[in-house]
């Protein structure tokens, strides 16, 4: 798909910024980014094998952008990016799309476009936009980056300017949800997950294998509203998205047959026999939302935001339903030009009814420990610009609960109190 | 005599906050393409120019917004014109940059090369000290 799509976009793009260069507008601009970080875990291992401390954590990206008349302008991102076992430095269109803004209040883009939900996941992967390393996991989980990061259709979009209310802008989103790797984020857990639980419920001695998965993005719809209040420096925001998510995977089981149910001279003997299951995953996406609210002033910026979420997943006509919620606040001051300082703390609960996970430690059969009924996050960070360009970032996390960590990454099991440290430095240009 | 000095404070106060704001007023001036129909702008208005949310002037010319590098000269403008900080409006600038949304201001070195731009560029807006030679442009003034 992207060998097809991004000659051909390239060529459009250069044609574009060609006829917008004779008429004196733009030309191209090419910016980018690059950045390498460092992530280690006292005990769990926490999106990458942390434990043992892991370099596998850098992206880089490739900017082109060119106003090709008064009201339309085109871009394009190639992105890379290594993240555990996530992105494996691959080369891929992040977005490209065409804005044709035929008013302030009213314009359109189409393409492949970074999905508006709270106020930081368009810009996630750009480290060199926020002070802290990760983003509060809470509101933006990195399980289900995929999902929403960005989609291939078409979105409306405006600045409604109101004299004396303030801005309001919005954004209305319709497309099919782009998911670049069934071997990456959510849908690793949940292969990985479906093998594991077959392994268990099956006779002892079967061992089942993933086979050619593959994830299709339905739809995603939905879109946000931003209020840029007329109280100087406070922005609010709400987003919230509905979609459908279709997945696919072959399972190969080798099953222990006893051939004595076949002949009981051959009693004793065990025959490993391969069987093919084909196994079919719908994911209905029937609310993830976010409410957010930011305040600035001077140099100081408080940042609050809520995010809840309800799917129901149906494995081969059985459907269970999944819900989640998770909030965090943030205050950062920047002291110096060069020195931004700031802490969060966030809360993240998989199941919003049994936040102290009584109902998982009286029912749960697998022994699983009530802490992982929650995620308890307190980040100390600091920002130093180095030059206009070059930023070095340190935080350190204090974690209570598991609720994020997955237990197939930590076969030795769980700690409940555990500390993260994350190192980073990046480079815009 | 106690209330008359924490009075005096006061006055004191307020005449210092309105002496810095004119400070500022006076630091900068707008100045934009001749063929640019406004003469007046509110804060606003020009803080949503400076920011990429109102592109096109009122005749539908696409609006250029510039910019100068020089630290002091720019901090007077943001303080002015855009009530941010001079991290912050990078920090937004650039998310709009590798979010494919727009395209930053551009910046200049220099208030004689900015000059020259805005001079030759339909729809150019920026800022420059006062005191610059700004008689091949117009001057936008801003009203709160």
């Amino acid at each position: 798909m992207l060998k097809k799509f991004v000659p051909g976009f390239f060529i459009s793009f250069w044609i574009a910024a060609s006829i917008s260069a004779q008429d004196g507008i733009e030309e191209i601009e090419i910016h980018g980014f690059l950045s390498q970080g460092y992530l280690k875990s006292s005990d769990n291992n926490y999106l990458v094998p942390s434990k043992q401390g892991s370099y596998e954590f850098n992206e880089a990206a490739v900017t082109f952008t060119s106003q090709v008349s008064a009201k339309l302008h085109v871009g394009a991102q190639l992105f890379s990016r290594d993240f555990g076992h996530e992105g494996n430095s691959a080369v891929v269109l992040d977005w490209a799309y065409g804005d044709y803004r035929w008013k302030d209040a009213l314009g359109i883009r189409f393409g492949k476009i970074k999905t508006p939900y709270g106020f930081y996941n368009q810009g996630r992967d750009v480290d060199v936009l926020r002070t802290s390393v990760l983003l509060p996991q809470s509101v933006y989980d990195e399980d289900v980056r995929d999902f929403f990061l960005a989609f291939q259709g078409g979105s409306v979009y405006g600045d409604l300017i109101v004299p004396r209310i303030g801005s309001l802008d919005y954004e209305l989103c319709y497309g099919t949800i782009s998911v670049p790797d069934p071997n990456s984020g959510y849908w690793r857990w949940v292969f990985s997950d479906l093998a594991e639980f077959i392994n268990r419920s099956m006779p002892i001695g079967t061992f089942s294998t993933i086979k050619d998965p593959s994830v299709t993005g339905r739809y995603l719809f939905g879109g946000a509203l931003r209020w840029n209040t007329p109280l100087q420096g406070l922005r609010l925001g709400v987003s919230d998205y509905t979609g459908k998510i279709n997945a696919n995977t072959k399972l190969e089981l080798v099953v222990p047959v006893n051939l004595a149910m076949i002949n009981p001279v051959l009693q004793g003997v065990v025959l490993p026999t391969i069987m093919n299951m084909n196994i079919d995953i719908n994911v209905d996406i029937k609310k993830y939302d976010a409410f957010s609210a930011e305040y600035s002033w001077n140099d100081l910026t408080l940042t609050g935001e809520y995010h809840s979420q309800d799917y129901d997943v149906n494995v081969s006509g059985i459907k269970v339903n999944y819900q989640g919620e998770g909030y965090y606040g943030q205050a950062v001051y920047r002291f110096a030009k060069w020195l931004e300082l700031g802490m969060y703390y966030s809360e993240y609960y998989p199941v919003p009814g049994d936040k102290k996970g009584e109902h998982l430690e009286r029912y749960n059969k697998a022994d699983q420990p009530k802490y992982i009924a929650w995620q308890k996050d307190a980040c100390f960070m600091a920002r130093f610009d180095l030059t206009n360009h070059w930023i070095l970032k340190l935080e350190g996390h204090r974690i209570n609960g598991c609720s994020q960590v997955k237990p197939s990454n930590n076969p030795d099991g769980l700690k409940k109190n555990w500390g993260l440290f994350a190192v980073k430095t990046s480079y815009r240009f | 005599m106690k209330h008359l000095h924490r009075n005096i404070r006061i006055h004191a106060a307020v005449w210092i906050f309105f002496l810095s704001v004119s400070a500022w007023a006076a630091d900068v001036v707008i100045i934009a393409n001749k063929n640019v129909p406004e003469n007046v702008l509110t804060q606003e208005v020009a803080r949503n120019i400076f920011l990429g949310k109102k592109t096109l002037w009122d005749n539908g010319t696409k609006i250029i917004p510039v910019t100068l590098s020089d630290e002091k000269i720019h901090l007077a403008f943001l303080k002015m014109v855009v009530k941010k900080t001079p991290s912050a409006f990078s920090a937004y600038w650039n998310q709009i940059l590798f979010t494919g949304k727009g395209i930053p201001p551009r910046i200049f070195e220099n208030e004689k090369e900015l000059v020259r731009y805005v001079t030759i560029t339909r729809g150019a807006v920026g800022y420059v000290p006062v005191g610059t030679d700004i008689s091949d442009v117009k001057v936008i003034k801003i009203i709160e």
